[in-house]
């Protein structure tokens, strides 16, 4: 067996595919590829697949990752030109590497950097780095049966204004991802907006630029 | 555009997006005439329908037509639209669907009939043909359910009748040639009358008898034929089929390939209106099946693909095309789904090969639970074949099965309510009978009874069809004689039979009742949680239209009946015919054994049904 890992955008109307589509599509992708994934064994057989990190529906992303195994020994260049030739408007691939013994597991992931582009009011760089100062930053957070206030200060590594404009900004932030700890990005603007007097975000645009492992370096 | 934000607060946005792979996209400025293929229904169940696959494909062959598809918003999604007023727009270029040249919409099911009119309604195009003018795009219909278009004929342009591939080319044809020279809506209209199967009411007037029946149907111009003759394609091999088809982002109700066998049925079920309509029986042959199946495997990377046809067992050589069809599924572990079979050894052992996982899922429809009432409405089913397919089943290793059958049927008694339930003891008493160390171990039989509607073209479409309470009084008898715990039992909701009924029968007048059920806020009425019959029951009062004349009332042979415009190939005198013969009991055999004269073969030509 041959291991892969992929490296993909997804972009355009095409954020709006869930988790679960996102499987299926790929799996769909590389049929149309001619390149035939390796199943497990078993009852009911599938293909061997793995997305690095959920992305949240509406997300756009600069660097997804999916590790898939072949039967077959490809060329890294090849699986790219393939699967890109056969991807739908809105997925493009644009690594693979060959997975060798000793690889970065999806386990190392710790952080994941987005830019998110705000619609609304009231950000500047002062409050910003006030509320990035803090030394808590508490949410409730909706668990199954009751609310639980958390402190997610311990989860935002960089926090950066990019850019202001009249009736926006844009932002920059690194924050908990992976088994360890998660935090989302649409949490983190409602905690912004809990704590910083002015600031409401009517609408805003996350894109995800880079999943990151325990030495904040992307996977890939 | 504002789109995006909405997005975000709905539910499954990939309903709305059109960036799948297979989607056509083309250059607005390369683009001569603009076709919006509507589906009057959410994505996941219009983009399950074939017909809408080949028409898309096929008009966007040409160079110069760009085919877009459009879709009833869900619930939520119209909501948002509405309070944000963005128009009804299609998925490929998200533009207003009041831009496109044609709307046209495929008439799939009476039941999504309001969501025609509200998607007119949240498209900003006037709903009523004669309000709509030049600046507004043509409307029109096509499907099975045009056969009876006379419910929609205010708010429809024209209506194209049978099989789209050809007739809707030639249609696109001759708008170009109008567009360039120049011309009115009307104009066009009145040109399209020289295309055969093309129906455009506006040229039609009706009069009405004091008791509401029609007592005339006149062309208003001398150019607007009589009859408007179903088209056909004669060929299925040289017949357009994609050779890809659009691959969905989200999960929809048919996810996976269709390969289409054969068109037509043999069988002549007397309740079946796709047994009357789509006649002649016309097969596609197994070598361009299998070539059909490479290229969409190929094209679309499904892991599954289904064979589509009224009835597989009929398709005259099965065995040669699943073995072909086999060669090359099995290597790319694609998965072969055989629905609509006859269950004998040779399917069984068909299935055996074919499904190697999963056992579930067989279903057979005896549709009636005495051989009298089946006679009656000519299945030729016998309890002997039942019980033979379910012994065969439960051997194999099936655990249970579903049976499906039909009440209000005519001629319907109380006995033959009491025949459906012991038919399914029967059946369970079959599976114990089957040795304990090969049978399955769990058990279940499902027994799911709905409400016959008589529809147009069919040997019943003079019959009374059964009111509401006589059909809660039959399920209510059904429930209590079926007592074991090994059956579980299933019905429809009777009053949603009701309405399908009237508009399945349906006169010009319905019209009225239709755009007042949108007012009040009717949509997709094929599905539980928004069909509201109190809204309904309003519309007819509102409008003073009696239900009941619709499908409570028997008619005469002689009734000038709302589709009689239309040709469907299959001759009234033959529908008489097999009125009488259900009466008297006799049944009909199926066309590969005796040649029924039903009239098609003298309608489209003898080389049919051989």
């Amino acid at each position: 067996m041959f291991k892969y890992r992929l490296k993909f955008r997804k972009f355009g109307e095409t954020r709006f595919v869930s988790h679960l589509d996102l499987v299926r599509l790929f799996t769909r992708l590389h049929t149309r590829a001619g390149l035939p994934l390796s199943y497990s064994e078993g009852f009911n057989p599938h293909p061997k697949m793995a997305i690095a990190l959920p992305l949240s529906v509406g997300c756009a992303s600069e660097g997804e990752y999916i590790d898939v195994s072949y039967d077959k020994d490809f060329s890294e260049s090849f699986i790219l030109d393939e699967l890109n030739k056969k991807a739908p408007i809105g997925i493009e691939i644009i690594k693979v590497a060959r997975l060798f013994e000793g690889a970065k597991k999806f386990a190392s992931i710790t952080a994941a950097e987005y830019t998110i582009n705000i619609e609304g009011k009231g950000l500047n760089k002062e409050n910003l780095s006030y509320f990035f100062s803090r030394d808590s930053i508490e949410i409730e957070k909706k668990t199954k049966r009751s609310l639980a206030v958390k402190n997610i200060r311990e989860n935002i590594f960089h926090l950066e204004l990019l850019a202001a404009y009249p009736g926006g900004s844009m932002i920059k932030a690194v924050i908990s991802a992976g088994n360890e700890a998660t935090l989302r990005p649409d949490l983190l603007i409602s905690a912004m907006e809990m704590y910083i007097d002015g600031f409401k975000a009517q609408y805003y645009e996350i894109t995800r630029i880079a999943i990151l492992d325990d030495k904040f370096l992307p996977l890939l | 555009m504002n789109l995006d934000k909405i997005l975000m607060n709905v539910q499954k946005p990939a309903r709305y997006i059109g960036t799948e792979y297979g989607s056509i996209h083309k250059n607005l400025s390369d683009v001569y005439i603009r076709f919006a293929f509507c589906f009057p229904d959410v994505y996941e169940v219009g983009m399950s329908h074939l017909g809408m696959k080949i028409l898309y494909h096929l008009l966007n062959e040409q160079p110069d037509i760009f085919c877009e598809r459009v879709f009833a918003p869900w619930d939520d999604m119209e909501t948002q639209m509405r309070e944000e007023k963005i128009k009804l727009f299609s998925l490929e270029t998200r533009s207003e669907v009041s831009d496109f040249d044609f709307v046209g919409f495929t008439l799939q099911y009476e039941m999504s009939y309001s969501n025609i009119i509200n998607m007119l309604d949240l498209a900003k195009i006037p709903l009523l043909s004669k309000d709509r003018g030049e600046e507004f795009p043509l409307v029109c219909a096509g499907g099975p359910c045009a056969y009876n278009p006379e419910p929609l004929a205010d708010f429809i342009d024209f209506f194209m009748m049978g099989e789209g591939e050809a007739v809707i080319v030639e249609i696109m044809d001759l708008y170009r040639e109008h567009k360039k020279s120049g011309g009115t809506k009307k104009d066009f209209l009145r040109k399209l009358l020289s295309v055969e199967g093309v129906y455009v009411p506006c040229f039609y007037d009706v009069s009405y008898n004091d008791d509401g029946t029609i007592s005339s149907f006149e062309p208003n111009t001398p150019l607007a034929p009589r009859k408007i003759k179903k088209r056909i394609m004669a060929d299925l091999d040289k017949t357009y089929f994609p050779e890809t088809m659009i691959v969905p982002f989200m999960e929809t109700v048919h996810d996976r390939i269709t390969l289409e066998l054969f068109r037509g049925c043999i069988r002549g079920c007397r309740f079946c209106q796709a047994g009357m309509i789509y006649r002649p029986v016309r097969e596609r042959s197994p070598k361009r099946l299998v070539e059909l199946a490479k290229k969409l495997i190929e094209n679309t990377g499904y892991e599954e693909m289904s064979m589509s046809s009224l009835s597989t067992s009929d398709y005259s050589q099965l065995s040669e095309l699943t073995e072909g069809l086999l060669m090359l599924t099995e290597p790319k572990k694609i998965n072969l789904s055989l629905p609509s079979l006859r269950i004998d050894s040779f399917s069984l052992d068909l299935m055996r090969k074919v499904q190697k996982v999963r056992k579930s899922g067989l279903t057979f429809a005896p549709e009636a639970g005495t051989q009298r009432m089946r006679d009656v409405i000519n299945k030729g089913v016998t309890e002997e074949d039942l019980m033979r397919s379910c012994d065969l089943a439960f051997r194999g290793g099936y655990g249970g099965c579903k049976l499906y059958f039909m009440i209000g049927l005519p001629t319907e008694t109380t006995e033959d309510i009491y025949g459906i339930a012991d038919l399914a003891k029967k059946v369970v008493s079959v599976y114990f009978d089957v040795p304990k160390e090969i049978r399955n171990k769990n058990f279940k039989l499902t027994v799911s009874a709905s409400s016959f509607v008589p529809k147009a073209f069919t040997p019943f479409q003079w019959e009374a069809q059964d009111t509401k309470e006589s059909l809660i009084k039959k399920q209510n008898l059904l429930k209590e004689s079926i007592t074991d715990k090994k059956i579980s039992f299933n019905w429809h909701d009777s009053s949603l039979s009701v309405l399908e009924g009237v508009f399945a029968r349906g006169d010009r007048k319905l019209c009225k009742v239709l755009k007042r059920a949108q007012e009040l806020g009717a949509k997709f009425d094929s599905w539980h949680e928004f069909y509201n019959p109190e809204i309904w029951e309003q519309a007819f009062l509102d409008t003073g239209i009696e239900p009941d004349f619709y499908n409570h009332r028997k008619r005469e042979y002689d009734e000038i009946l709302p589709w009689d415009h239309v040709d469907v190939g299959v001759s009234k005198d033959f529908l008489i015919r097999e009125s009488e013969r259900a009466r008297q009991g006799l049944i009909t055999e199926n066309c590969r054994t005796k040649c029924a004269g039903c009239g098609i073969t003298k309608a489209f030509g003898g080389d049919f049904c051989v």
